[in-house]
């Protein structure tokens, strides 16, 4: 490449280059050094609760396979023999006793090893070492939680150690329930942007939500919050980052007389699991770098999958509370439809914003533009009783750790 | 749910030719964006789902679709749709400003069971949508309807339930921010 990716972004400044979200070469750059290096969700165990239970999902750009062996522990490969590279499960989800490819007939285990091929004897005069044409295995898995991440790079640091003090704030979704439990299959559907907007504004940014989701806000009769509240941003050296309200989090969520009953009970456990600060306050908006994004409150988290520069598939899922009865759980699978999802009355302006600038960047002189993160610049410290780096809510601490870790992963050449 | 290959029955004509100039005018308001005027076409306990459909193995076709309560586009009441249109309303829900220009063409219209009151309707539905200069996306599918009726007079019916099987797994679209 011959631009330097320190004149795309600086996060000291808080300048970032257009030109990364549109430009072809930074794409094939950041598969190879960002999604392969960084780890990346997976699925969540309670997906796959039996043997031989898969779901296809990917990394980066690459299609995955993502199965439950039997013996306790979830395997993960690339979704492509190792011959021709045909794909070797062509469903999104379901049970499998092993995997076949549709092309030539080699077979696959539930841990992606390579046990029969036809015309092994009278074909490959019995020369083909099965043992080393395995699908190839994404080599690190780390359950979090039952939050299953992988990681391509062998040499990454642990999960744990990727997530910093990220943990503390994915720990107020990951563990207020005692029990959690997906609630039905994912919504996917595309938008024509780059994957970096909505990652981006998962961990910065709470600043748009007054203007793009004006309407729903009003729809919905409920008060949005005044100049006076005040919030929070966490960000971190990994590139992580989170924003919350310290007042009464303005709620988005409509569950019904009975789920919120249940859920005003449930509160004093959640305070239990996590304390009063998070129980209470840590409930916002989220990423773990680079494109796991999560909600708390309306209970979605989402993967937003590269689909070359332009685009990205978005899988949604719902986390519900195992142990909470039936009907709220069916309260709150539905209120996060109808707020996060594709036809999510929230979510719909968000594509929006991030297509039409993406459309825009298809202009040579826009291509070239820088956008402003400044916001809140010079001004982060740290706040008793919350790890890591904050600053107010309204900045874009969060957005500038963003850029800087994606750069600094960019530039290193491992 | 009405399964696929349940037969018609023998409607009269003019309960089908009736049955059809219902979804018709529905399909009319909501391309000119008369949405109050399409939700005095629902009742007032309907449920509209929209399931997410699923590629499955052919030993597990019959989960191609996830079931009741499982996961969905839409699963939403009377309220929940008079919000959209409010929300729409306000003149500030960015993904329909400027509007999109929506086709809804219903085609396939069979009537597949009378209960009563309740006629079991099955047809298909092709939603074109363009917005802005060159965005466009396009959603096809299958409605399972049930529509109530509520006095005798010619047309006088409204949507009781609606189950939408869209024929997409991955939405080609940015939003689903219009009625299927």
């Amino acid at each position: 490449m011959s631009t330097r990716i320190s004149d795309l972004v600086d996060p000291v400044e808080g300048r970032v280059s257009a030109r990364i979200y549109a430009d072809e070469q930074i794409y094939d750059v950041e598969m190879e050094r960002v999604f392969g290096r960084s780890w990346l969700f997976l699925a969540h165990e309670s997906m796959l609760p039996k043997r031989g239970d898969y779901i296809t999902t990917s990394m980066g750009d690459d299609p995955v396979v993502v199965v439950n062996r039997g013996d306790g522990e979830v395997a993960a490969f690339m979704n492509q023999c190792r011959h021709r590279g045909m794909r070797i499960c062509r469903a999104d989800q379901g049970n499998a006793r092993a995997f076949t490819c549709s092309y030539h007939g080699w077979v696959y285990d539930l841990q992606g090893n390579l046990t029969q091929v036809p015309h092994e004897d009278d074909g490959y005069l019995g020369a083909l070492d099965k043992s080393q044409m395995g699908a190839l295995r994404v080599p690190r898995i780390a359950n979090y939680r039952g939050f299953l991440f992988g990681c391509w790079d062998e040499k990454a640091p642990s999960f744990e150690d990727y997530l910093g003090d990220m943990a503390w704030y994915f720990d107020s979704f990951a563990n207020r329930y005692e029990n959690n439990e997906i609630l039905g299959a994912p919504n996917r559907w595309t938008i024509e942007c780059n994957w970096k907007f909505p990652s981006e504004q998962f961990a910065t940014d709470v600043y748009h939500a007054e203007t793009s989701h004006i309407s729903a806000l009003i729809a919905q009769g409920g008060d949005w919050v005044t100049a006076d509240t005040k919030g929070l941003q966490f960000s971190s050296p990994g590139g992580h980052g989170t924003g919350f309200y310290l007042d009464d989090a303005p709620d988005m969520t409509d569950y019904g007389p009975a789920a919120r009953q249940y859920r005003a009970e449930s509160r004093e456990r959640e305070v239990e699991r996590l304390g009063e600060t998070r129980a209470v306050h840590v409930r916002g908006h989220n990423t773990i770098f680079p494109n796991f994004s999560f909600l708390i409150g309306t209970n979605t988290f989402r993967v937003w999958h590269p689909r070359g520069p332009h685009q990205i598939e978005v899988m949604t899922w719902t986390l519900g509370d195992a142990d909470a009865p039936d009907e709220v759980k069916d309260a709150m699978r539905r209120n996060a439809l109808r707020t996060f999802s594709a036809g999510g009355i929230f979510e719909a302006e968000d594509g929006e914003n991030w297509a039409e600038i993406q459309d825009v960047l298809k202009g040579g002189r826009a291509r070239r533009s820088s956008f402003d993160f400044t916001m809140g610049r010079g001004a982060a410290g740290t706040t008793e009783g919350y790890p890591g780096t904050t600053n107010n809510i309204y900045s874009e601490e969060a957005g500038r750790s963003f850029y800087r870790r994606w750069a600094q992963l960019m530039e290193e050449d491992q | 749910m009405t399964t696929d290959a349940a037969r018609p029955v023998a409607a009269d004509l003019v309960l089908h030719h009736e049955v059809s100039q219902f979804l018709f005018r529905e399909a009319r308001l909501l391309d000119t964006r008369q949405f109050e005027e399409w939700l005095s076409m629902i009742a007032e306990d309907v449920r509209y789902v929209a399931p997410v459909r699923l590629a499955r193995m052919p030993r597990e076709d019959r989960k191609e679709f996830e079931p009741v309560g499982g996961g969905a586009h839409f699963d939403e009441n009377k309220e929940d749709l008079a919000q959209r249109v409010r929300k729409v309303n306000t003149g500030r829900a960015w993904s329909e400003v400027p509007a999109s220009r929506t086709r809804h063409l219903v085609t396939n219209i069979e009537v597949t069971a009378v209960e009563g009151d309740d006629y079991h309707v099955s047809s298909h539905f092709l939603l074109y949508r363009t917005r802005s200069a060159t965005y466009q996306d396009q959603f096809a599918g299958a409605r399972h309807d049930v529509l109530r009726r509520r006095s005798g007079g010619f047309g006088d019916l409204e949507l009781a339930e609606r189950t939408i099987l869209l024929d997409q797994t991955v939405l080609l679209g940015n939003n689903l921010a219009v009625f299927l």
